[in-house]
């Protein structure tokens, strides 16, 4: 079935929503991406080949520098491939212009850094808003459900509080939060645990792989470590460039 | 819930929390913004300043003066009373009072004199200090009684005069016969009133410095006591100017001040004499029983007619045409009378009339329309010649029948009538032929020129012979009926003339050739009829041999049968001369409002500090956007968030620009006190260093609410552009290089395309074709293409650099484990951050090695090899280019003066025009030139002046012709480029036209020549033809252009001619040093611009600073590593500033050197003159101070425990 897609646009042009058949899933075919460097271009990734349904969860491995983050940049739409085609929900983001490419990332895709990368200047209430605030003033509902979802991480008592004011863990818990308030179709996790002790690594492990699989969202987690690997109903890693299974 | 449900979570909260969380960073970005804001609203406020200044000079010249009337004739007190009378309802006071312009003023101190000229003398009397405002009042409590003076206080401190002392005042004498006229008086231009007692010094800036023309400079002024001044210049219950007083004078522009001055000029009524005019009935009745005549006949009228006269001699045409419109052209006979030096009898051999026809006539003979004037006898003689004789030229239908001339002008021969005394002296018949020898109506370098005419007896006018002479106070008496030709007042009465006993007596302004011809019977026709013409003659001949610039009849008569009674007659006259009185200066002039309007000044100042001020402002915004990259750059990774969460590019920036114009904002408040002291900064320099600029001092603080809004907004408006610029090539970055920190050219390394060395080639190129180009050049033209060559080089050095720092894969020029390549390398990772830091020093250090290149010297060609200026205060008659005349006039005195070359011009003095003058002139000082100067130029090397251009280089001076004024012909005029650009605000262009108002008509010049950086600045050019015909009652020469010659040297020179002259108020002056402070202004402004320019330098340097203590903390960590691995403290410091040097020095390097090409020309021109001290000194000076500064920042940042920064994230 080829998938089609509505964008709507409000009184100014602007992108209020983008409207996508139920078929949720993501697709990625022949996905190469090369470097061209002042010496020589270097092939990353090479006719990487993926599909994943709503709420499937997928871990990839890999060492360093074998492409396990290009990819997860591409597939959030941060970096473009060189060739081949991704599409989430019928939609190719690639072909869209910028202001609906940045529309499709608030609504369909939730990212959670190795770096937390929350903003230091604002608490966890608004760094958890954060996402809403980029199609206008957040809604009631988006603080109820910001509010609800502080609450599902943990950080009820910690909601007005700074970055600086948090543990490294309560950090990447809040950008959990923040990665589901637009319940994305995808939630893509770099590292989620990299800067994290085995405690808190355990507990974002769990929210990660629990609270998405809630929200009916596909999981990809990019990752070093194989207890949280392990979690993925599906392990994946990178292998001459190309995506395997384990 | 939202647990701060009152504060909605808006894009405009994430706004204010960082600029609240990034404060640290903002305040660099806050200070640059704040020095740009500064600087740009204290060029406004400097703007401000001036012209607050010159209002405020003008509010306190003025005190409560609005309108102003000066007119060139005195005039009665009572046509001011009557004025009065108008205004007793109005909180308007009208004073008269005598204003002379021109006058000296001499102080005999300890058996030197001194002397101060240019002095305004006001005779004034109670009205004037009454109608002043209180403070003024206050300050001349009393008016100066009877020889007292008042003075102002730059006059005392010139003269070193005290109250007590007594001064002389040397006074022009009143209007008479103009002094170009034969018979106007030249030998006395002024009178010496003495023992004036100073009673007061008035404080500077108030009435004591009462001024009607437009300077900033204090004039020397003399209050006298009316009565005095009065009867010295005999004109008792006159004068010549009146001041309109206001209570509450308006102080803004107002047309209703205007609509004012025009009302009240509509209510002025001047009678006859008060322009100068006299009306006189004559009659004659015979037998006159009063006179003792007795006959067996009735009385009989012989005239009976009203006579309208002239004080000067001659009635001006405006006048003339005026009367007879009045009057009706039918109603009134013009009659011009004019004295023969002789009358011959032409050889009655000859009967052909070819030597009175043009045509037919000799070449050498100048043709006056349809008759022939000669300056050599145009007929052979014969017997005897009747000297000194009045010839009058007679209208249509007076009582005379004149006969007719021929219709055809081209075959006009001259007739005219002779009386019966003259037929007989020159046994004289009809047909015969006559030549008359007179002196042409306008005077040629102060001398009389003689001339010839020829003219055929076409009848006899019977002359009837008295039988009693004329007495002192008694006409001559007659026996028989006395003709037509017997009446004297044909001829208008001359003092010294008309009023003397004998022809041998008459006191004439030149010398009587003939006296030895006076014979017997010409004594007794003076004794006997006077002054009777002996030749009537039509009035049309008349005027084209005796008419002139001062007008073409010397009395207007009115037959008495035609006019009703004398005061209606004297009605019909004053209402039709009064369409012209505008130009005989009664009107009211709005000086007040004039002053204000002329105070917006020549200079805008505000754009010429602004301009001035450019690199300072250019220099803080580069330093806005260098900090705010640095700002940027510390944030690039939470733009890369923002990005992820799906904030558009757009609305990011948004974002930013939001948080950036609070900061500007913050930053352009901050700027508004700083302006306002770097404002008062540069009024201390333009009261202090560059004095040059204002030539005086004079300048208060003030500030307009306006200016400081205006730099508020341009201030926030510059730095908001520029951060929105900065910020596009941020927004250019993927979200990845973003979210990663890779800010600009700190991203992953690119391999430079050839197209980058192709821009720096291009232009190394076309600057080498320019520098050759210029070679060609002369002047200005030169200078800009250097200029030009030297930037372009500096702009292709600059991308050359850049290109350098980009090229990061070639292969390495000197040793990589060196520690000079470890801080070149340092540099070459951030191209674009090092490359901003060296152009920017670079610039600066061009543009103030370089802007030397346009300081001016005064050069010969400036001066037009004239070394020598003189400028006098009354118009000097005596041919001052004749060393012949020169030795006449000041006898032996001149000898050292024979090799001199003195060039008068006329001048008619008005608004100084050049740039040392802050007040927008209107009207320029304009002088007349005959073609001398052209003449001595062919004939002579070395008188060339400069030219920027003009429409005819190989003979300029030739292009001086003959204009009207009109739009259809104006009046070409040469001015130097300054004047033509700044201070007329004409723009300089070559044949555009300049249009002024003078005396009321608007006259249009056509500029064809103008002169480069001259001595001539500030003034207007035309022919001495155009001048006269512009300025008839202006006689003399009053500018001259002198060179010493080589047997005198230039002071002694100056001092013989000054005290040759001294009469009429002569000052020579060097016209070296007199360019030298006329160009001097523009010097200024290159010494201003530089000190700015090292202003600008410095906060540069201080950008550079921050991108070194940035770079710094940046990269403490590998610092610390160094630590780590052995370098020390010291090491790493070298390393650091090493980094600086190369930065600093880089950019010094370029700079110089590029302004080295620029200065070739100077250098090659002016040689050892070229001041580089100045310069360099801020050069190295900015270099220490920069590199002092770059030291400590860098000691700050090896405080850090850089080894703690390893730990750190």
């Amino acid at each position: 079935m080829r998938p089609c897609s509505t964008v709507i646009l409000d009184g100014l042009g602007r992108v209020r929503s983008l409207m996508t058949t139920n078929d949720s899933k993501l697709v990625v075919s022949d996905l190469c991406k090369e470097y061209r460097t002042s010496v020589e271009t270097l092939s990353i990734l090479n006719k990487v080949q993926l599909e994943m349904n709503q709420g499937d969860d997928l871990s990839i491995v890999g060492p360093s520098g074998c492409g396990k983050s290009t990819l997860l940049y591409i597939l959030g739409t941060l970096d473009q491939p060189t060739s081949g085609s991704v599409t989430l929900g019928g939609i190719n983001p690639f072909s869209l212009p910028n202001r609906q490419l940045s529309a499709f990332r608030n609504q369909s895709i939730g990212f959670v850094f190795q770096d937390h990368h929350l903003l230091p200047q604002l608490s966890v209430l608004e760094n958890v808003l954060l996402p809403a605030l980029a199609i206008g003033t957040p809604s009631e509902e988006s603080v109820a459900r910001a509010e609800h979802l502080i609450d599902a991480v943990g950080l009820k008592d910690r909601r007005s509080h700074v970055p600086a004011e948090l543990s490294g863990g309560e950090r990447q818990r809040t950008a959990v939060a923040r990665a589901l308030l637009g319940k994305p179709k995808l939630l893509l996790a770099d590292e989620p645990t990299g800067n994290l002790d085995i405690e808190s690594s355990q507990r974002i492990a769990e929210l990660l792989f629990d609270l998405p699989k809630r929200e009916g969202a596909m999981l990809i987690v990019v990752t070093h470590s194989n207890q949280v690997a392990e979690r993925a109903s599906r392990r994946m890693r990178i292998d001459s460039r190309r995506l395997v299974d384990c | 819930m939202y647990s701060n449900s009152r504060s909605p979570w808006k894009q405009s909260k994430l706004v204010w929390s960082s600029f609240r969380y990034f404060y640290r960073s903002h305040i660099a970005v806050v200070l640059g913004i704040a020095a740009a804001t500064a600087v740009i609203i204290g060029a406004l406020v400097v703007g401000d300043s001036v012209r607050g200044s010159l209002r405020g000079l003008v509010l306190s010249r003025l005190a409560n003066i609005e309108l102003l009337m000066q007119t060139r004739n005195f005039f009665r007190t009572e046509l001011v009373a009557e004025i009065a009378e108008q205004l007793r309802s109005t909180d308007s006071t009208i004073v008269p009072l005598v204003i002379l312009s021109n006058s000296s003023v001499e102080y005999q101190f300890e058996s030197r004199t001194r002397r101060a000229s240019h002095v305004q003398v006001l005779g004034i009397d109670q009205s004037f200090v009454d109608a002043l405002d209180d403070s003024n009042r206050q300050l001349m409590s009393t008016t100066p009684g009877p020889d007292e003076v008042s003075i102002n206080e730059s006059l005392a401190s010139e003269l070193g005069v005290n109250v007590g002392d007594q001064i002389s005042l040397l006074l022009s004498n009143t209007a008479g016969v103009p002094a170009d006229n034969p018979l106007g008086r030249r030998d006395e231009v002024s009178r010496i009133l003495p023992r004036q007692k100073v009673v007061a010094i008035l404080k500077e800036r108030s009435i004591g410095d009462v001024r009607f023309q437009t300077s900033q400079e204090a004039p020397f002024n003399v209050f006298a006591n009316l009565k005095t001044i009065q009867e010295f210049l005999d004109v008792d219950g006159k004068v010549n100017s009146a001041l309109v007083f206001s209570n509450s004078p308006i102080d803004a522009p107002s047309r209703k001040v205007f609509s004012f001055a025009e009302e009240l000029s509509r209510k002025l009524k001047p009678s006859l004499e008060d322009y100068g005019l006299q009306l006189h009935r004559h009659q004659r009745v015979f037998p006159d029983q009063e006179l003792g005549e007795t006959s067996d006949d009735e009385p009989v009228t012989v005239y009976d007619y009203y006579q309208l006269s002239s004080k000067e001699l001659l009635i001006d045409y405006g006048t003339e045409s005026a009367v007879v419109k009045a009057l009706g052209p039918s109603q009134c006979i013009r009659l011009l009378a004019y004295l023969a030096n002789s009358i011959q009898k032409g050889n009655s051999s000859s009967i052909d009339d070819s030597d009175l026809i043009p045509e037919l006539g000799n070449q050498r003979r100048s043709r006056v329309s349809s008759f022939v004037k000669s300056k050599t006898p145009i007929l052979n003689t014969q017997g005897r010649k009747v000297p000194y004789s009045i010839i009058v030229g007679v209208d249509k239908g007076s009582a005379l029948e004149m006969p007719a001339l021929d219709s055809d002008e081209s075959n006009r021969v001259p007739i005219g009538l002779v009386n019966s005394w003259l037929a007989s002296e020159l046994d004289l018949n009809k047909g015969d032929r006559l030549q008359l020898e007179f002196y042409e109506p306008e005077t040629v370098d102060g001398r009389p020129v003689k001339a010839y005419t020829g003219m055929k007896v076409a009848g006899l006018v019977k002359t009837t012979e008295p039988v009693s002479p004329y007495r002192r106070k008694s006409l001559s008496k007659f026996d028989s009926l006395p003709s037509f030709a017997n009446d004297t007042n044909l001829t208008p009465s001359v003092p010294g003339i008309t009023d003397q006993e004998s022809i041998s007596n008459w006191d004439v302004p030149f010398e009587l050739e003939l006296r030895d011809l006076i014979l017997k019977q010409d004594d007794k026709y003076w004794e006997n009829h006077r002054l009777a013409p002996k030749i009537f003659i039509p009035l049309v001949y008349a005027r084209q041999m005796f008419g002139s610039r001062f007008g073409g009849v010397t009395s207007i008569r009115i037959p008495a049968k035609n006019v009703l009674d004398e005061a209606s007659l004297r009605e019909t006259l004053e209402q039709g001369i009064l369409s012209n009185s505008n130009q005989l200066g009664f009107a009211f002039a709005p000086i007040r409002q004039q002053q204000f309007r002329a105070a917006s000044g020549a200079t805008p100042f505000d754009l010429l500090f602004l301009s001035l001020s450019f690199f300072v402002i250019v220099a803080a915004l580069l330093l806005v956007a260098i900090l705010f990259r640095l700002a940027v750059q510390q944030r690039t990774t939470q733009l890369g968030v923002l990005v992820a969460q799906g904030f558009s590019s757009t609305k990011v920036q948004a974002i930013l620009l939001q948080e950036f114009l609070i900061v500007a904002v913050l930053g352009a408040l901050i700027g508004i006190p700083l302006g306002l002291a770097y404002a008062k900064m540069m009024i201390a320099g333009l009261e202090s260093w560059w004095i040059g600029a204002i030539s005086t001092r004079f300048l208060d603080f003030s500030f307009s609410v306006k200016s400081v809004l205006l730099g508020l907004i341009v201030g926030i408006g510059s730095s908001m552009l520029t951060i929105y610029l900065s910020l596009r090539r941020v927004s250019k970055l993927t979200p990845l290089s973003l979210l990663r920190g890779q800010e600009g050219d700190m991203a992953a390394p690119k391999k430079p395309s050839r197209v980058g060395w192709t821009p720096s080639i291009v232009g190394v190129i076309v600057a080498v074709l320019l520098a050759l180009f210029a070679f060609g050049q002369t002047g200005m033209a030169r200078a800009g293409c250097f200029f030009g060559s030297g930037m372009l080089l500096l702009l292709s050095s600059w991308l050359g650099i850049r290109q350098l720092l980009l090229y990061r894969t070639g292969r390495p020029w000197m040793s990589q484990y060196s520690l000079i390549a470890l801080s070149i390398r340092a540099i070459r990772r951030n191209p674009l951050r090092s490359s901003l830091s060296i152009g920017l020093l670079a610039v600066a250090s061009f543009l103030i090695a370089s802007m030397g290149v346009f300081r001016m010297s005064p050069t010969r060609a400036g001066y037009g090899g004239f070394d020598l200026i003189g400028v006098s205060t009354q118009p000097i008659y005596d041919n001052m280019g004749s060393p012949a005349a020169r030795r006449e006039a000041i006898g032996p005195a001149a000898d050292p003066l024979s090799s001199t070359i003195v060039i008068p011009m006329r001048m008619r003095e008005g608004d100084d025009a050049s740039c040392t003058n802050l007040f927008q002139a209107s009207q320029p000082t304009i002088l007349g030139l005959s073609n001398s100067l052209q003449s001595l130029t062919d004939s002579v090397k070395g008188y060339e002046f400069s030219w920027a251009s003009s429409s005819n280089p190989e003979s300029p001076w030739d292009e001086l012709q003959f204009g009207d004024g009109t739009p259809d012909n104006p009046i070409p005029v040469i001015l130097d480029q300054n004047t033509a650009m700044w201070s007329l605000k004409q723009g300089g262009s070559l044949n555009s036209n300049i249009e002024l108002v003078i005396d009321g008509e608007r006259v249009v010049f056509r500029v064809v020549g103008l002169l480069f950086n001259s001595v001539l600045q500030g003034k207007l050019l035309i022919s001495e033809r155009s001048f006269q015909n512009l300025f008839p009652k202006i006689s003399g020469y009053r500018f001259f252009l002198i060179n010493s010659g080589n047997r005198v040297d230039q002071d002694q020179a100056a001092t013989v001619l000054e005290d040759g002259w001294n009469a009429s108020g002569l000052d020579v002056i060097s016209s070296e040093e007199l360019l030298e402070r006329l160009l001097n202004v523009q010097n200024t402004y290159i010494s201003a611009f530089q000190a700015l320019g090292a202003l600008g330098l410095l906060l540069g340097t201080i950008g550079l600073i921050a991108v070194q203590l940035r770079s710094v903390l940046e990269r403490r960590r590998e610092l610390a590593l160094m630590q780590a691995v052995g370098f020390s403290k010291l090491r790493i410091g070298n390393l650091l500033t090493l980094e600086t040097i190369v930065l600093l020095g880089l950019g010094f390097f370029v700079g110089v050197c590029c302004a080295a090409l620029a200065l070739i020309p100077y250098v090659v021109e002016v040689g050892p003159q070229l001041s580089v001290l100045q310069p360099l000194l801020m050069l190295v000076l900015v270099f220490v101070c920069g590199l002092v500064s770059a030291l400590l920042a860098i000691v700050v940042a090896l405080k850090i425990p850089l080894l703690a920064s390893l730990k750190t994230e």
